[in-house]
């Protein structure tokens, strides 16, 4: 009796220390890079778990549990509806944990559990969870958890089987000989898409949650021993000090990573192809990839980079040398020559050639407005009908902007409200301004802002803003790389890949990351 | 902390040399050269070895301290209060040159490219835009520098290519046919034109270690002379003695110049020109307050860069309804007085004191 009543007493103490044990105690979560957050650990009482689970589902018509009794124990599996393949979910853990007999030996709770995630389950991508934050957080990324009544742990297995849109070329960065894949909305394909072109070690992905109530995921990914560690370090800094409620789009955290919030020029890339990602992070620089997004981040950027193609690098060197020139033509007659145009024709007609200026004048000779007032006139209409083709459905874009390139072009001159020299300006002016896609922004800013200084101040009002343009683009940087490197500050060697695509005997010699442009004020460390 | 700036050696002698280029066409005039406008090559080549002798001193003060510009020099050789003296007077040296070269731009706009535009907005513009650029820093100013230097270049190469078949060489008198009297006045203005000496002073401590002040002096001024060697040479050979009496002959010279259908390419040296305007007064109006912020008001930049702004702005007003005062300036043996003052004179006695400073403690440090 005296020993019956001293195992009862044993029993009870190691009940209550358990229970002592799981009141107030925490754990911390699994590894996440760079942080250590704490959560609330999980109960040994399944009807404890569900009743907590399902008050913070309360209202969610998509969170669906599935309860199940196996090796006479009570367990469940929870998942977010049409965020699980639930064939996979059938075959790999319903139909096994249905049939389970485990083996002899096997007493406790934690035992069956344990034989349960080393051999019954098999699924690639299986994680034990601790807490009810880690629950949380791995339903609504698309896993399925397995809760087990006794035992105050989970399984979440990997099943996602939400739909997403198919791997395609990007709409706005096409190659003609370069990879028609595109980054899409999931984060774990993006990474695989990196992974598949860089297949080193080295290339890390470091995950991160932003977004207080969104906790959407980004990758930062960088390639080790290339990377600046100051630079690496100050991204994460970054990362850290976002404060934000929701993140949908890339574009929402962009902003934290500028150096120059207020300029016009972004030090922040963005691409939409990973094979334009991984040529720029294995120059040095670093990637975000953000969750539900196709659109990456990149930095440094610098303004070399906007007329960098992947293209320029499939194509022979004279043709990509060609091309090359060309960019960097289109973007300055798209910000300068309407201004140009302006300023000669108002203030400096005796620098036109004779035959051309006769013909000018003609042209203009009935127009009742002044160069400058046609000049933006045409340049906001020209806006107003982009903007009308973009966001209507695509037939009537399509007649948009046939009944604008009417308006524009046919009636208005035949009225004689414009003259025919500013139509071919506004038409070059369009047509050279998506030579850049990432510099359009940018580029009708300019081009208003040259507009405005010609009609002031004719050729003096233009250069007034070459040198403030100058001025500006010379003291942006990014991420202490001057944003102009390697033109001013010049390096020869850096110049190979710039103006001049060189060919790939040169361009293979010795590679130039980010951090080694001229004037670059980071400081290097030994990586 | 906050990085300090750094600019390169050839990005030093780029801005230098814009500076210098910069006066290369407006002050000739003055001389009144007419026939005997071939002397001022002589003058030009005289300037040149003038330079590096009146640069010594400087020189000499760079090299003792390394790193150093002259106002540190200066509060390291005879303290506190001596050096913020010094800083004040090449502040106010800085703000005058400044003043000229804007009053000169102003003048010329006006007459020349936009009458319909007034003075004062033409220079509050101007204005703006150079403290704009100054407020950005020197590396920014340098950088815009170097790209401006090669633009000026390009647009000198283009100029001077369409216009060696209009060379007349008969344009080329013997030289001192009239006597030294022009070539003399030639070296005056050429030597005030060189105040670029100074501004190497007070760059030094932004440009990175290692780098000789001699070496990147002498590139400047070998850059600079053979251009503007070049220029004189066709002034004098494709205007004439027209050109010697035209105010802007390099504006002229590139009037005259054709290429193509363009019946004239002033357009493109005006650019450059201007560029040129816009980056000089930029540059200075950035040391004149350097010079200030070395005594210690570091806090007051951007008010300090705004009030030199004002003054630079309401004194080229009044010069530039002034022209013949302008042009009397660059040719007068008190502005050149004024010049030797700040280019040889206080180096020279910072040099003088650092000696015999060098030699007491040395003496004391024997007896102890």
């Amino acid at each position: 009796m005296v020993i019956s009543v001293a195992v009862s007493a044993k029993s009870i103490l190691k009940y209550f220390a358990s229970k002592f044990s799981e009141i107030g105690t925490v754990k911390k979560s699994s590894p996440e890079a760079g942080s250590a957050t704490e959560y609330t650990q999980l109960k040994r009482s399944l009807l404890d778990n569900m009743t907590y689970l399902q008050g913070e589902f309360d209202g969610c018509a998509d969170f669906v549990s599935k309860e199940l009794t196996t090796c006479n124990r009570k367990a469940i599996i929870i998942s977010i509806d049409n965020m699980v393949d639930k064939l996979t979910l059938t075959q790999s853990v319903l139909t096994p944990l249905s049939k389970a007999e485990p083996p002899m030996g096997l007493m406790t709770d934690d035992d069956i559990f344990n034989w349960f995630r080393d051999s019954l389950l098999s699924s690639a991508d299986e994680k034990e969870v601790f807490s009810f934050e880690e629950v949380e957080s791995h339903i609504m990324s698309g896993y399925a958890v397995f809760l087990m009544d006794g035992v105050n742990r989970g399984l979440a297995f990997g099943l996602q089987g939400f739909k997403y849109r198919s791997i395609d070329e990007p709409n706005q960065e096409t190659a003609l000989r370069g990879s028609r894949e595109g980054f899409v909305e999931p984060l774990r394909i993006n990474m695989m898409l990196v992974r598949r072109r860089i297949k080193n070690p080295n290339l890390k992905f470091e995950i991160y949650k932003v977004g207080n109530e969104s906790k959407t995921e980004i990758c930062l990914t960088y390639i080790n021993g290339v990377v600046e560690e100051e630079i690496l370090n100050e991204v994460r800094h970054r990362i850290k000090t976002i404060n934000i409620d929701t993140v949908f789009a890339s574009g929402y955290i962009q902003k934290n990573f500028q150096d120059c919030p207020y300029s016009i020029f972004s030090t922040v890339g963005t691409t939409e192809r990973p094979d334009t990602f991984c040529g720029r992070i294995n120059e040095g620089r670093i990637g975000i990839i953000v969750d539900n997004t196709p659109l990456a981040l990149t930095m440094p950027f610098l303004f070399i980079d906007n007329f960098q193609n992947i293209d320029d690098y499939a194509v022979g060197p004279y043709y990509a040398t060609f091309t090359r020139i060309l960019k960097y033509l289109a973007f300055f007659t798209s910000i300068l020559v309407p201004g140009l145009y302006v300023a000669i024709g108002s203030f400096h007609q005796a620098y036109i050639p004779s035959q051309l200026l006769y013909t000018l004048a003609q042209a203009e000779e009935a127009t009742p407005f002044p160069l400058v007032f046609e000049a933006l006139l045409m340049q906001i209409v020209y806006e107003m009908v982009r903007e009308a083709g973009l966001r209507l459905p695509k037939q009537i874009g399509f007649a948009i902007n046939i009944v604008g390139a009417l308006i524009i072009g046919e009636s208005a001159v035949s009225a004689g409200l414009i003259g025919a020299p500013m139509v071919i300006i506004v038409a070059i002016t369009a047509t050279t301004t998506l030579i850049i896609p990432t510099l359009y922004e940018s580029g009708v800013v300019l081009r208003f802002v040259f507009i405005i200084l010609a009609g002031m101040a004719g050729m003096y009002g233009i250069i007034l803003g070459i040198a403030f343009l100058g001025f500006h683009l010379t003291s942006i940087k990014s991420y202490e790389v001057p944003y102009t490197a390697p033109i001013s500050p010049f390096n020869a060697r850096a110049m190979r890949d710039v103006v001049v695509r060189a060919p790939w005997t040169i361009l293979s010699k010795r590679k130039i990351a980010a951090q080694d442009m001229p004037g670059s004020n980071v400081d290097k460390t030994q990586s | 902390m906050e990085k300090k700036s750094y600019i390169s050696a050839y990005q030093a002698v780029m801005l230098l040399f814009v500076g210098r280029i910069m006066f290369s066409s407006s002050y000739q005039a003055a001389i009144q050269a007419e026939n005997s406008f071939q002397d001022l090559l002589i003058s030009v080549v005289i300037t040149f070895i003038l330079n590096f002798i009146v640069a010594i001193p400087i020189l000499s003060l760079l090299k003792r301290y390394p790193q150093n510009d002259i106002i540190e020099g200066g509060i390291n050789i005879s303290g506190r209060g001596f050096g913020s003296f010094l800083a004040i007077l090449y502040s106010l040296f800085f703000i005058f040159n400044a003043t000229v070269i804007a009053g000169n731009f102003e003048n010329f706009f006006t007459a020349t490219i936009v009458p319909e535009v007034k003075a004062y907005f033409s220079g509050l513009l101007l204005i703006i835009v150079c403290l704009y650029g100054a407020v950005k820093g020197i590396e920014s100013i340098a950088r815009f520098g170097s790209v401006v230097a090669v633009i000026y270049i390009l647009t000198f190469i283009l100029i001077v290519s369409c216009l060696i078949q209009r060379i007349d060489w008969n344009e080329l008198r013997p030289l001192l046919y009239n006597g030294p009297g022009i070539m003399l006045r030639g070296v005056i203005m050429n030597y005030n034109m060189s105040i670029q000496i100074v501004a190497l002073g007070i760059l030094m401590s932004n440009i990175v270690p290692g780098k000789s002040p001699f070496k990147t002096f002498a590139a400047w001024n070998i850059l600079s002379t053979v251009i503007f060697f070049i220029l004189e040479l066709m002034i004098i050979t494709v205007t004439g003695a027209y050109g010697a009496s035209d105010i802007y002959p390099v504006r002229l010279l590139a009037s005259i110049a054709q290429i193509s259908v363009f019946e004239r390419l002033d357009i493109l040296d005006m650019i450059a020109w201007v560029l040129n305007i816009i980056l000089t007064l930029t540059l200075y109006i950035y040391l004149a307050v350097a010079c200030l912020l070395k005594i210690g008001l570091n806090k007051h930049r951007r008010l300090l860069i705004f009030v030199s702004g004002v003054i630079v702005l309401l004194g080229s007003l009044y010069f530039s309804s002034d022209f013949p005062i302008l042009q009397s300036i660059m040719v007068s043996g008190y502005y050149s007085l004024i010049n030797t003052i700040f280019i040889v004179i206080i180096p020279l006695v910072l040099l003088i004191i650092d000696t015999v400073k060098g030699k007491v403690l040395q003496n004391a440090n024997k007896n102890a």
